[in-house]
C-alpha cells in the first residue's frame, strides 16, 4: 500500500515537473495598438525561451498564453476571468491600454492575479489602493512622465503650454500629473483640449490651442488619434511650428504609416521613451536580445528599427524578474511570488540595473531619470534625442 | 355619249363610299384594342402602387437602420466602451433623450460585446421583444447590421465598431409595424403577409385582420395583385367594380367619337368638292378678263383665298408676257465698261484714225500734257506704229512728267498691239492697250542689287531647297566656292553632306538634323572637308525661309571657317587637364609622404615618452624633454602642411557628430592655461551666450580653429589677457550659428598686414616668422575650415594694442541637455565674485546670472568686503591674486565678517596651485580650481555650495582625467583584458605595447595580418582577445585584408565581431572611411596619443579609470553582496565567524584545482565531466554564499548537459571572472582573520 502511494506520488511529481508554468498576456493583439501587443509578446517570448533553454524555473518550463482584448475593457475583464481559472498560471502581462488595466484592477485583486505591466502608464494602475497590491510595472509612470514632458517643453523655451488629451482614465491621469509638473516648473497650462477614441477630426481643438497662445503642445494619445492630431496640427499654419511633445502612446501603433514619412518630417515632434536598443545600458544583453529577435521574428531589424522596442525590452525584463521571484519563492503560489517580487535585491536587466526592481512601497521600476525623449528619424524609426 | 357631270358630283360619289367602308373597319379594331389596353393599364397601375408601397416601406426601414447605425458610430458611444468613468451618469440621460423619426412604442438599447445590456430606453420591453429576433450573431459576431420584422414588430441593430470589430451594439425595437408601414389608398386595402401566409399588417382591419391566414381564393370580389418583399409579400386588394369602372366609360367614349368622325367626314367631302369646283371657275374668269382688258398683270395677285396652284398658273402668264417685252443691252453700258478699264485703250482703223479712246487714255494725255491731236504719235512707240501686218506686239516705253507739286516722275508703260477684226475675220484696224509697269521695273532692279550682294559677299552662303526630300543645294555664292574649293556647278543639286567626313562629330550632325526637321534656326560648328581633302572647322548657321503661306521653302546656310579659334580652345583644355593631373599627383605624393613621415615620428615620440617614464637624472630628463618638445613642434608643422594640402586638394570633409560645446571650450582653454600663466597672461572664457550646449558638427575642426587662435593670441601677447567669448544663435528649426571671438592685448597687426593675414604662408611679416616661429599656414587653414563649416573668419587689430579674431560657423543645436549641467536654476542664490580682471568678473557673473543666481561682482578686496557687509552671500568666488590683497586673506576676512551665516568660499588659483587644494581647504576654502573658470569648474563650485558633497571629494573631481596620463585601468570584472597588437614596425610595437600595458591590459604581438589570423585561430573554443589594434600597411597581409578575413569568420566565429581599432599613420582624409569600410570598428592615428588610447579602451572594453570621486561610481557594497553574500553564509554557519573563515580557507584551497579540472574538461570537449565539475563548483560556492559564482556554474552545468558548446564557452569566461572576484573577497576576509 505504502509502495503504491509512493509510486503515485512519484508520478504526480513527474507530471508536475513536466507541466508548464503559464504566463498570460492580455493585450490588444489585433486592433489599434496591435504593434504594442506584438512587441510585448516578442519580448516575453525571448525571455521565456532563454529561461526554458536554461532549464526553466523550478524545473518547469514557462509557457505564454495570449488573449486579445482589442483595447476594450469589457473584453479585458472577460480575459482576466478566464486567466483566473487557468491552472498553473502565475502572472499576466498587460498591454498598452491604461483604461483596460484600470477596469481590470478589481478582477486582478479578487483572484490574486499578479499583473505585470510592461506598457500602460496610468499612475493609478500601480497606485490603485489595493492592499496587497498585485500590480508591478516596468514602464513609464504618468506622474513621472508629466514631469519629463513638461520639463522638455520648458527646455524648449515654452512658458505657456497646451494639453491635447484623450478622454479616458489615461488622459485624466496625465492631466493631473502635467498640471502638477507645470506648477512646479513655473509653466502655465493655457488650454486643455479633450478628444474621444475614434475621433476623426481635431481641427477645432488645434484652433483653440493656437488661439490660446500656447508655445508648445503636449499630446497624450494612441497611434490612431495621435495621427489625427498630427494631421490637424500640420494643417494649421501656426500650430505646425510649435514643438509637439508626446507621451509614448504613438509608439504603440501604426503612427508612422498613418501620418506618412514626408509629413512626419515636418513635425517638431519629441516622443517619450524608456529604452533604445541603439543606446544599450547592458551591451551584452542588448546584443543577445537583438540577435534572438532577428532569429526569431524579423531578420531585418536593426537597433533603431524595432517596432515598439520599449514593449519588448520591458516585457523581457519583467519575465526575467518574475522568474527570479518564483525561484526565490520556491513555488508558483501567486501570493508568495507577489511577496518575492517585492524582495528581489537586484536584477541586471536589459533596460537598467534594477537595485532593487520593486519594494513594498514602490511597484514602479522606472522613474523620471530613466526616461528619454526620442524623435523619428528619416526612416520613421525612433531615435533618442539626447546622445 | 356620256352625260356631262359636274366636278362636284364626281368627287362626292367616289370619296364618300370608300370613306364609310374604312370607317366601319376602324371602329371594330378600335374597340378590341381599347379592351386590351384597359386590362393592361389596370395591371400596371396595381404593380406601380405595389412598387411604390415597397419602396416606401424599404425607405422607412433603411432610414431606421441609418439612425441606429449613426448612433452606433457616434464617438461618444465608442469612447464610453473604453472609458467607463461617469458613463453611468451620462449614458442613461443620453438614451432617455433619444428620439427617432419613427413613432409608437420604441426601445433603444446599448449592449457590450457579449450582448450584455449597458443602458437603454424602454429597456424592460426590449428584453422580451429581443427574444423573437436572432440579432446577436449577426451584429456582435459578424459586425453586420441586422434588420427584421415580424408580428412582434421591427428590430434593427448595428454594431459599435472599433478597429472594424464589434465591441458593442445599438439595438432598436419598434413594437408596432404600423409606424413604419406607409399609408395606402382609401379605395384599396394593402396587406403585408409573411412567408407562412400569415397577415402581419392590414390597412383595413374590416377586410382582414393581422394574424389571420391569407387565402386568395376566398377574396373573389377583389382585384388582387401581389409583390414579393424580402421573405414576405405585399398584397393589394381593389373591389372589382372600382377596378373595371374605367373600362365601361372608355367603351362609350369610343363609340361617340366614331359617330362624330362619320358626320365630320361626310361634311368635309361635300365642302371640298364644292370649293374645288368654284375655284376653278373663278380662275377661268380672271384669266379671260385679263386677256380681254389687257390689264396690268400685278392686279391679278390681289385675288383672295386663291389656291397656290392657281396662283402659279397666273404668274407663268405674267413671266411669259414680260419676256416678250425685253430688249437688248444699251450702248451706255458698253461705254461704262471701256471707261472703267485701268489700262489705256485706243482703237484705230487701218489709217490710224482713232475710233475709240477710253477714259484712262484721256487722263494719260492730260497727265503728260499732250495735245489731243498729236498725243497718239507721242504716246505710242514708233515700232508699233510703223510695223504693219497682222500680228501682235508688246513694247515698253518710258515717259517723264511733272506733277502739280513740281516733282518729276518716271512712268513706264508696256504697250501691246492687237488686230481689230470683225466677225467675218476682216481686218478693220488696231487695238492699242498700255499697262503701267513702273513699279514692276523698280522691284526688278532692287532684286538685282541684292543678288549681286549675295554673290559677292565675303561670307560663304548656301541656299537649299527645303521642299525636296534630299534638300539639294540650289545656290552657293563665290565665297563658298573659295572656302571649299568646289565650283558651284559641282554642288548645285547635291545635299550639303558632301562637306562632312569621317571625323565630323555625329552629335553635331544630329542636332542639325533635328533643327531642320523642327524648321528652326540653329548654329553649330562642324568639322568639314574641302575639295582637296583638307579639314576645316565650319561654324554653320542655318535659317529657315518661309513663303507668304508660311510654308517652308528654303534653308539659308551661312558658314564661317573657325579652324583657328577651335585650335586655340583645344589647346587651353589640354593645358587645364595637364594642370589638374599635376595637382592630383601632388596630392598623392603628400598622402604617401604623410605615412612615410608619421611612421618615424611615431617612433621618435613614443620612445621619448617611454624614456621620460624611466629614471633619468636631471640633465637627461631636460634633454629628453627638449627632444620631445621639438618632435611635438615638428608634428604640428607636418599636421599644418597636411591639413593645408588636404584643403588644397579639396579632400578635407567636415564631420557631423554630436558634442558638448561646454566640454569643448572647457578642455580647450584648460589646455592653454599653463602656457598662459607661464607668460603671466589672464585667460578668460565666457560661454554664457550658449544656451543649447549640445550640438551637432565637427568638434575636431572647431577645436583646431580655436586652438590655433588661442595659441596665436598667447604667442603674440606679452602682458594683459586673452578673452574668449562664444555665443550660439539659434535660427529657424535647429540650425544655429556659433559666433566665437578671441581678443588679445598683444603686439597687434598693421592694417596692411591685416589684408593678407589669412593668405597662405603669411604671418604678419617675415620677421615675425623669424621671431615667433610657425609655418604661417595656421590662419589660412582656419579660414578654410571656417568656410567648410559654413562660416567666415575675420580679423581686426590696432597695432600695439591687440588683435581680435572672430569666426562664425554653422551647427545644428540639439535639445538634449548637457551632461555637464546639474545646476541651472539657482533661484536667486546670492553670489559674490571677486576678481581684479574685469573680463573674468563679467564672464563668471554672466554665467551665474544665466542660471538665475543673484550675482554681485567686486574688482578689489575692499569692494568685496563692502558688498558682503551689505548682503551676506551664500557663495563667494575669489581670485587668489587680487591687486590689493591676497585672495586667501580676503576669504578669511569674509568668513569673519559673515560668521553668523558663513558663506561657501571658492578660490580661483593659478594652475600651478592645482595640487594645493588641501592647503586651501585648511585655509577655510571649501573648494578651489585653477583659472580659467570653465563651466565644469563653476558647476563643481555650486555643487559644493549646495552642500551636497564633501569638499574633499569635490576637489578630487576637479582633477580632469585628461591631465593624468599612464594611469592604470581595471576591468569591471577585475580580470585583465588581453589585446592583440598587429604591427610590423618594431619600434612602434614597443611603443604601443608599453603604452597598452600601462593601462593594465595584456598585449600579444603579431607582425602582420597572417600572423594575427594564426594567433586568433589557436584556440577556437575560447575568447582570448578583447580587442585588436591593427596597423594598416604591413607586409604579407595588410590590415584591411586581415580585417575582412576576421569579419568573414576566418579567425573563428568567436572573433567575427571583435572590436578592431585601426592604428595607422595614414592620416589623410578618407583613410578613416577606408578603415571603417573594410570592417574595422574604430580608428586611432599615429603618432599614438595616450589619451586617445585610453578613450578607446574605455569605450571598447567598458573599462573605468581607477580614480576616486567619480560621481557615477558603482555601489560597491551592493556589488559585493552579489559576488559574496556574507550574511547568508554566516547564517549557514550558525553565526560563527571562525567556522566561516575555516570553510572559506578550505574553499580557497580547493577552488583552483576544481577550476583547472573544469578548464581541462572544457578543453577536451568532455561535456559529462564539464557538467560534473560545474555542479561541484556550484554546490561549494553556494554553501559559502558565493551566489554569483553559483548561478554561473549552474548555467554552465545546464549548458553542458544540453551540449550547447557556444553557451559553455560564454559561461566559462563569465565563471573565470566570477571566481577571481569571489576569491579576492574571500582572500581579504581570511587575511583579515589572520591579522585579527
Amino acid at each position: 500500500m505504502i509502495r503504491l502511494l509512493f509510486i503515485l506520488l512519484l508520478c504526480c511529481g513527474g507530471a508536475n515537473a513536466q507541466s508548464p508554468i503559464y504566463i498570460g498576456l492580455d493585450a490588444d493583439m489585433s486592433a489599434v495598438a496591435k504593434e504594442g501587443g506584438e512587441a510585448i509578446r516578442r519580448g516575453a517570448l525571448i525571455a521565456i525561451e532563454d529561461i526554458n533553454n536554461a532549464g526553466g524555473v523550478l524545473g518547469r518550463p514557462f509557457e505564454l498564453v495570449v488573449k486579445d482584448h482589442r483595447g476594450n475593457p469589457a473584453r479585458g475583464i472577460a480575459n482576466m476571468q478566464q486567466f483566473a481559472k487557468l491552472e498553473g498560471l502565475v502572472a499576466v502581462l498587460g498591454g498598452v491600454h491604461t483604461p483596460v488595466a484600470l477596469k481590470e484592477l478589481p478582477v486582478i485583486h479578487e483572484n490574486s492575479l499578479i499583473y505585470l505591466d510592461p506598457w500602460a502608464a496610468g499612475t493609478p494602475i500601480v497606485d490603485n489602493g489595493y492592499e496587497p497590491n498585485f500590480v508591478f510595472r516596468i514602464s513609464v509612470r504618468d506622474q513621472e512622465a508629466g514631469k519629463v514632458l513638461v520639463n522638455h517643453a520648458k527646455h524648449r523655451g515654452a512658458k505657456r503650454i497646451a494639453l491635447l488629451l484623450e478622454r479616458t482614465g489615461w488622459g485624466r491621469s496625465n492631466e493631473k500629473s502635467m498640471g502638477l509638473a507645470a506648477s512646479d516648473l513655473g509653466l502655465t497650462i493655457v488650454e486643455t483640449q479633450w478628444f474621444n477614441w475614434g475621433q476623426q477630426d481635431m481641427t477645432e481643438a488645434v484652433e483653440n490651442i493656437v488661439s490660446s497662445g500656447a508655445q508648445a503642445i503636449l499630446l497624450v494619445a494612441n497611434a490612431p488619434e495621435g495621427a489625427v492630431a498630427a494631421q490637424a496640427i500640420l494643417q494649421n499654419a501656426e500650430a505646425r511650428n510649435l514643438p509637439l511633445i508626446s507621451h509614448w502612446g504613438l509608439a504603440g501603433g501604426a503612427f508612422v504609416s498613418r501620418v506618412g514619412l514626408p509629413k512626419l518630417q515636418e513635425l517638431d515632434l519629441a516622443v517619450l521613451q524608456t529604452y533604445s536598443f541603439d543606446e544599450p545600458t547592458n551591451p551584452t544583453l542588448n546584443a543577445h536580445v537583438l540577435e534572438r529577435y532577428r532569429e526569431r521574428f524579423d531578420s531585418s531589424t536593426t537597433a533603431n528599427s524595432m517596432s515598439g522596442a520599449v514593449g519588448t525590452a520591458h516585457a523581457f525584463d519583467l519575465v526575467h524578474i518574475l522568474a527570479k521571484a518564483i525561484k526565490d519563492a520556491g513555488t508558483i503560489d501567486r501570493t508568495k511570488v507577489r511577496a518575492a517580487l517585492e524582495n528581489i535585491e537586484a536584477h541586471h536587466g536589459l533596460v537598467k540595473h534594477y537595485r532593487p526592481p520593486f519594494t513594498v512601497s514602490r511597484h514602479d521600476a522606472l522613474l523620471a531619470e530613466d526616461y528619454i525623449l526620442s524623435t523619428y528619424n528619416e526612416q520613421g524609426h525612433l531615435i533618442p534625442i539626447r546622445k | 355619249m356620256q352625260q356631262e357631270q359636274s366636278l362636284e358630283k364626281i368627287l362626292r360619289a367616289r370619296t364618300l363610299r370608300r370613306a364609310l367602308v374604312v370607317l366601319a373597319a376602324l371602329s371594330c379594331a378600335l374597340l378590341v384594342a381599347a379592351a386590351i389596353t384597359v386590362e393592361r393599364e389596370l395591371n400596371s397601375q396595381h404593380q406601380q402602387r405595389l412598387e411604390q408601397f415597397a419602396t416606401e416601406l424599404d425607405r422607412n426601414l433603411q432610414s431606421l437602420r441609418q439612425q441606429v447605425r449613426n448612433l452606433a458610430r457616434n464617438n461618444l458611444i465608442i469612447n464610453s466602451l473604453i472609458d467607463y468613468s461617469n458613463r453611468d451618469s451620462y449614458l442613461p440621460v443620453f438614451f432617455r433623450s433619444l428620439e427617432l423619426t419613427v413613432t409608437g412604442e420604441i426601445s433603444i438599447v446599448f449592449t457590450d460585446f457579449q450582448g450584455q445590456l449597458i443602458t437603454g430606453k424602454n429597456k424592460e420591453n426590449f428584453a422580451q421583444a429581443s427574444a423573437s429576433f436572432d440579432w446577436q450573431s449577426d451584429v456582435l459576431g459578424d459586425a453586420k447590421d441586422f434588420i427584421a420584422y415580424n408580428q412582434e414588430g421591427v428590430m434593427v441593430a448595428s454594431p459599435v465598431l472599433y478597429a472594424n470589430f464589434a465591441e458593442g451594439a445599438i439595438a432598436v425595437h419598434v413594437a408596432n409595424l404600423d409606424s413604419i408601414v406607409p399609408s395606402s389608398r382609401e379605395d384599396e386595402t394593402t396587406l403585408l403577409v409573411d412567408h407562412e401566409n400569415r397577415v402581419l399588417y392590414s390597412s383595413d382591419q374590416q377586410v382582414i385582420t393581422p394574424g389571420e391566414q391569407y387565402n386568395a381564393t376566398k377574396l373573389n370580389t377583389w382585384y388582387i395583385s401581389t409583390k414579393q418583399f424580402g421573405p414576405s409579400k405585399i398584397v393589394n386588394l381593389e373591389p372589382l367594380v372600382s377596378a373595371y369602372g374605367e373600362m365601361i366609360w372608355l367603351f362609350s367614349s369610343v363609340i361617340i367619337a366614331l359617330f362624330a368622325v362619320l358626320v365630320g367626314t361626310i361634311y368635309a367631302i361635300r365642302t371640298s368638292a364644292s370649293l374645288a369646283a368654284s375655284s376653278l371657275s373663278e380662275l377661268e374668269h380672271s384669266i379671260s378678263d385679263a386677256i380681254e382688258h389687257n390689264t396690268d398683270p400685278s392686279a391679278l395677285t390681289q385675288l383672295e383665298n386663291e389656291p397656290s396652284e392657281f396662283k402659279a398658273i397666273r404668274q407663268s402668264f405674267f413671266v411669259l408676257m414680260a419676256n416678250l417685252a425685253a430688249t437688248s443691252i444699251s450702248r451706255d453700258k458698253f461705254e461704262g465698261v471701256i471707261n472703267s478699264l485701268e489700262e489705256v485703250l485706243l482703237v484705230v482703223d487701218n489709217q490710224h484714225v482713232p475710233l475709240i479712246k477710253n477714259a484712262s487714255y484721256l487722263s494719260l494725255c492730260k497727265r503728260l500734257n499732250l495735245d489731243n491731236d498729236h498725243a497718239m504719235q507721242a504716246l505710242i512707240p514708233d515700232e508699233l506704229m510703223q510695223l504693219s501686218g497682222v500680228f501682235s506686239l508688246s513694247v515698253e516705253k518710258a515717259y517723264s512728267y511733272q506733277s502739280n507739286d513740281g516733282q518729276l516722275h518716271n512712268l513706264i508703260l508696256r504697250w501691246e498691239r492687237n488686230d481689230y477684226k470683225n466677225a467675218q475675220g476682216e481686218h478693220l484696224g488696231y487695238i492699242f492697250v498700255a499697262s503701267n509697269v513702273t513699279q514692276e521695273k523698280l522691284l526688278q532692279s532692287e532684286l538685282q542689287i541684292k543678288n549681286q550682294a549675295v554673290d559677292e559677299a565675303a561670307t560663304p552662303i548656301v541656299l537649299v531647297d527645303a521642299q525636296k526630300d534630299d534638300m539639294p543645294i540650289v545656290y552657293v555664292n563665290q565665297a563658298f566656292v573659295e572656302m571649299t574649293g568646289y565650283h558651284s556647278t559641282e554642288v548645285v543639286g547635291m545635299n550639303c553632306r558632301f562637306l562632312q567626313g569621317k571625323d565630323t562629330a555625329t552629335e553635331h550632325i544630329e542636332e542639325l538634323r533635328e533643327a531642320i526637321s523642327e524648321q528652326r534656326s540653329h548654329t553649330t560648328t562642324l568639322l568639314n572637308y574641302r575639295k582637296d581633302g583638307s579639314p576645316f572647322f565650319n561654324e554653320l548657321s542655318i535659317t529657315p525661309i518661309f513663303n507668304e503661306n508660311n510654308v517652308l521653302t528654303h534653308f539659308l546656310g551661312i558658314q564661317v571657317d573657325v579652324t583657328e579659334r577651335e585650335r586655340s580652345e583645344r589647346y587651353l583644355i589640354e593645358a587645364k587637364e595637364k594642370a589638374e593631373e599635376s595637382a592630383r599627383l601632388k596630392s598623392d605624393f603628400l598622402a604617401t609622404m604623410s605615412h612615410e613621415i608619421r611612421t618615424p615620428i611615431n617612433g621618435v615620440m613614443g620612445m621619448l615618452n617611454l624614456l621620460l617614464g624611466t629614471d633619468l637624472d636631471k640633465d637627461q630628463r631636460h634633454h629628453a624633454q627638449l627632444a620631445k618638445s621639438s618632435a611635438d613642434s615638428l608634428l604640428n608643422i607636418i599636421n599644418d602642411i597636411l591639413d593645408f594640402s588636404k584643403v588644397e586638394a579639396g579632400k578635407l570633409t567636415i564631420e557631423n557628430i554630436q558634442f558638448d560645446l561646454f566640454q569643448l571650450f572647457s578642455t580647450c582653454v584648460e589646455s592653454f592655461a599653463q602656457k598662459a600663466q607661464d607668460k603671466g597672461l589672464e585667460l578668460v572664457v565666457d560661454t554664457s551666450g550658449i544656451h543649447f550646449p549640445m550640438v551637432q558638427g565637427d568638434p575636431g575642426r572647431l577645436r583646431q580653429v580655436l586652438n590655433n587662435l588661442i595659441a596665436n593670441a598667447i604667442k603674440f601677447t606679452e602682458r594683459g589677457d586673452i578673452h574668449i567669448t562664444a555665443d550660439l544663435l539659434r535660427g529657424k528649426g535647429r540650425y544655429s550659428r556659433l559666433i566665437c571671438s578671441v581678443r588679445d592685448t598683444g603686439i597687434g597687426i598693421s592694417s596692411k598686414q591685416l589684408e593678407h593675414i589669412f593668405d597662405v604662408f603669411s604671418q604678419a611679416d617675415a620677421s615675425t616668422t623669424r621671431r615667433y616661429g610657425g609655418t604661417g599656414l595656421g590662419l589660412s587653414i582656419c579660414k578654410q575650415l571656417c568656410e567648410l563649416m559654413g562660416g567666415v573668419i575675420n580679423a581686426s587689430s590696432i597695432e600695439g594694442k591687440g588683435s581680435h579674431f572672430s569666426f562664425e560657423i554653422e551647427l545644428t543645436a540639439l535639445d538634449t541637455p548637457s551632461k555637464l549641467l546639474h545646476y541651472t536654476e539657482l533661484n536667486g542664490m546670492p553670489i559674490l565674485v571677486v576678481d581684479d580682471n574685469s573680463h573674468t568678473r563679467t564672464s563668471v557673473g554672466n554665467q551665474l546670472q544665466q542660471w538665475q543666481a543673484d550675482v554681485r561682482t567686486s574688482g578689489s578686496a575692499r569692494e568685496a568686503l563692502d558688498s558682503a557687509r551689505q548682503r551676506t552671500p551664500e557663495l563667494v568666488i575669489i581670485d587668489q591674486n587680487l591687486d590689493d590683497e591676497d585672495g586667501v586673506e580676503l576669504g578669511r576676512q569674509i568668513k569673519k565678517l559673515c560668521a553668523d551665516n558663513e558663506p561657501t568660499l571658492v578660490l580661483m588659483t593659478d594652475i600651478a596651485q592645482r595640487a594645493n587644494s588641501p592647503y586651501f581647504r585648511t585655509m577655510g576654502f571649501h573648494y578651489s580650481f585653477p583659472k580659467p573658470a570653465t563651466i565644469p569648474d563653476l558647476q563643481h563650485a555650486l555643487h559644493v555650495a549646495s552642500k551636497l558633497v564633501d569638499p574633499a571629494e569635490a576637489s578630487g573631481e576637479s582633477e580632469s582625467p585628461a591631465t593624468i596620463t599612464n594611469k592604470t585601468l581595471i576591468t569591471n570584472s577585475g580580470r585583465k583584458h588581453r589585446v592583440l597588437l598587429v604591427e610590423d614596425n618594431q619600434t612602434n610595437q614597443l611603443v604601443a605595447k608599453t603604452l597598452l600595458e600601462g593601462f593594465g591590459v595584456e598585449v600579444d604581438i603579431a607582425g602582420n595580418g597572417k600572423e594575427a589570423l594564426e594567433l586568433l585561430n589557436i584556440d577556437k573554443n575560447r575568447i582570448i582577445y578583447s580587442v585588436v589594434f591593427m596597423d594598416c600597411q604591413m607586409p604579407e597581409m595588410d590590415g584591411f585584408e586581415c580585417t575582412r578575413e576576421i569579419r568573414a569568420a576566418h579567425a573563428g566565429e568567436n572573433y567575427r565581431d571583435i572590436a578592431i581599432i585601426a592604428m595607422t599613420a595614414n592620416a589623410m582624409q578618407g583613410d578613416r572611411e577606408r578603415c571603417l569600410k573594410s570592417g574595422m570598428s574604430d580608428y586611432i592615428s599615429k603618432p599614438i596619443d595616450p589619451n586617445e588610447v585610453q578613450r578607446k579602451l574605455e569605450h571598447w572594453l567598458g573599462l573605468v579609470t581607477h580614480l576616486s570621486g567619480d560621481i557615477e561610481s558603482p555601489d560597491l557594497p551592493q556589488l559585493e553582496a552579489e559576488v559574496w553574500n556574507r550574511e547568508r553564509a554566516l547564517e549557514r554557519m550558525m553565526k560563527r565567524e571562525d567556522l566561516l573563515k575555516a570553510v572559506a580557507t578550505s574553499f580557497l584551497e580547493d577552488l583552483p584545482k576544481l577550476i583547472d579540472s573544469l578548464s581541462d574538461s572544457i578543453g577536451q570537449d568532455n561535456m559529462t565531466q564539464t557538467k560534473y565539475y560545474a555542479h561541484t563548483i556550484k554546490g561549494s560556492s553556494s554553501n559559502l554564499g558565493g551566489d554569483q559564482l553559483a548561478q554561473i556554474a549552474l548555467e554552465l552545468e545546464l549548458a553542458a548537459k544540453d551540449g550547447k558548446r557556444s553557451l559553455v564557452a560564454r559561461h566559462w569566461s563569465d565563471l573565470q571572472s566570477a571566481v577571481e572576484k569571489l576569491s579576492k573577497l574571500l582572500e581579504d576576509y581570511t587575511r583579515s582573520a589572520q591579522t585579527e
